[in-house]
């Protein structure tokens, strides 16, 4: 299903996060994250926000983090962003 | 921003969430409940959401095992909620609208405004007409009839030619004097208006005699423009003459210039002057470098009839180095300009207008930038001048003549 998504989103020239309802995490310098498409959030402490992605988990590390907008569609984190790592099913990164 | 607008025009609060707030926000999150301002306040976040949106918390919050409290509200519902629950301050808000209103209609002060100069005892007259016409500081705006003032005004005086009143607060009253020409310095003597320089009459208007220059002639100073005969008899001519008049002056500034700079190094010395010299009692003595020098005579036995056998003078010396300044082209250029500018501005009389100025370089190849100015003026350039036996005598002959 997914490999059909993609094919059909390729031949009919769409953004495929659109199509396949994948989420989109967008890194601005080292101080603010937008993600659209979150799942919940799992963890929201100074060091670390952790939320739930279409693809898995999406571990922030760093300073001074904070949910500072959060809706159903969309969450946006400031502070001094360290790291961001995608966690898969599984636990492997 | 447009959330932020919306979410004060609609009612925002914000609360105190106590409890897991992953699970807070995950919960509010799943539901569709916008959270923003999010802080953390201890182990505890404090959140901002919409007024609209209050209700679904507590649903958020029994799902998240989380509990919540107001700390504040604000936006327009709360605003209004507040007002309308102090009527009194609804009242003293209307009271202060009338009261603003109302004083904006009455009048506070009485002005006159005279592009030409009045008298004291005519300002007065027009004033104390304006007054027994209702034009006074304290009544009503909406009860004065202006125009009825302003016909009273202008009939009841005979040296204005133009009012008007103006309806505010400030009350002006524009008020013009009739120009009157010069009745002459020698009363009813006879005698001609002259020319009192150079110039093109632009505009010749007789009250007595007769105009010896029409408009577009050249005349030169002294030339006769009104002569002292009309009617059959010889009068002291009256008339106004406006001429254009042309002034020049000549300025020049160096390109480089020896100036002295302060240095703001200063001494000051208190002297003691009399007929045998002047005596240092305090301070510096002057010194031999090169300082500038300011003086200040200080009142010494203020009060006595007889003048005082001796002075004290306080003299500052401020340090000054000499310093070669150069100039631009552009600079000195203006700087003659403006030195040109004062030199002609102090040969104008004081009823002269400028018409033009018309700037002129001279030997552009030296060090120095010379300009030279022309001014062109209106101006009134009649003088009276008592006539002589001899023209007196000619005016009495031409009037014996026949005419034709």
């Amino acid at each position: 299903m997914g490999e059909l998504l993609n094919r059909l989103s390729r031949a009919a020239d769409l953004p495929e996060e659109i199509l396949a309802r994948l989420s989109q995490v967008v890194l601005l310098g080292d101080a603010i994250l937008t993600a659209e498409g979150h799942l919940g959030v799992l963890r929201c402490e100074p060091q670390q926000v952790v939320f739930r992605s279409r693809s898995g988990l999406v571990q922030i590390s760093g300073e001074g983090l904070c949910i500072c907008r959060i809706d159903e569609q969309e969450l946006e984190v400031r502070g001094q962003i360290a790291q961001v790592e995608l966690l898969r099913e599984g636990g492997n990164s | 921003m447009a959330l932020r607008l919306q979410a004060l025009v609609q009612g925002e609060v914000r609360i105190r969430v106590t409890g897991d707030r992953a699970a807070f926000l995950s919960a509010a999150a799943e539901r569709g409940l916008p959270l923003y301002d999010i802080a953390y306040l201890g182990e505890d976040i404090t959140v901002t959401l919409a007024l609209k949106d209050v209700r679904r918390l507590k649903a958020v919050c029994h799902a998240a095992h989380c509990r919540f409290r107001p700390l504040h509200r604000r936006g327009w519902p709360f605003l209004m909620r507040h007002i309308v629950r102090r009527p009194l301050l609804i009242i003293g808000a209307l009271l202060f609208c009338c009261a603003l209103t109302l004083l904006s209609g009455i009048v506070m002060s009485v002005q006159l405004a005279m592009p030409r100069p009045l008298t004291p005892e005519q300002q007065l007259q027009v004033l104390q007409i304006a007054e027994e016409q209702g034009i006074r500081a304290g009544q009503p705006l909406w009860s004065m009839d202006a125009e009825a003032a302003e016909y009273a005004i202008l009939t009841q005086t005979d040296f204005l030619t133009f009012v008007e009143i103006e309806k505010r607060p400030q009350l002006v009253i524009t008020a013009v004097a009739r120009r009157e020409a010069d009745a002459g310095p020698n009363g009813l003597l006879p005698s001609d208006v002259v020319a009192e320089r150079s110039g093109v009459i632009e505009e010749i208007l007789v009250l007595k005699g007769t105009a010896a220059v029409q408009p577009g002639d050249v005349v030169a100073a002294g030339d006769v423009l009104i002569r002292g005969l009309g009617g059959g008899e010889l009068v002291a001519a009256q008339g106004l003459i406006s001429a254009a008049c042309w002034y020049e002056s000549y300025a020049e500034w160096p390109l480089l210039a020896i100036e002295h700079l302060p240095l703001g190094k200063a001494r000051a010395g208190l002297y003691l002057q009399d007929k045998n010299g002047s005596r240092l009692l305090l301070g510096a003595p002057a010194p031999a470098q090169l300082y500038s020098l300011s003086s200040r005579s200080l009142p010494f036995a203020a009060g006595r009839k007889s003048g005082s056998p001796v002075e004290l003078i306080y003299q500052v010396y401020t340090k000054a180095d000499t310093v070669l300044r150069s100039y631009t082209e552009t600079e000195a250029v203006e700087l003659a300009a403006l030195a040109a500018e004062e030199a002609a501005l102090a040969q104008l009389p004081a009823d002269a207008a400028i018409i033009s100025r018309s700037y002129r370089r001279l030997d552009e190849a030296e060090s120095i930038i010379r300009l030279h100015l022309q001014l062109q003026t209106r101006q009134n350039i009649g003088v009276y001048r008592q006539l002589d036996n001899a023209t007196a005598e000619a005016y009495r002959q031409e009037l014996l003549l026949p005419p034709g």
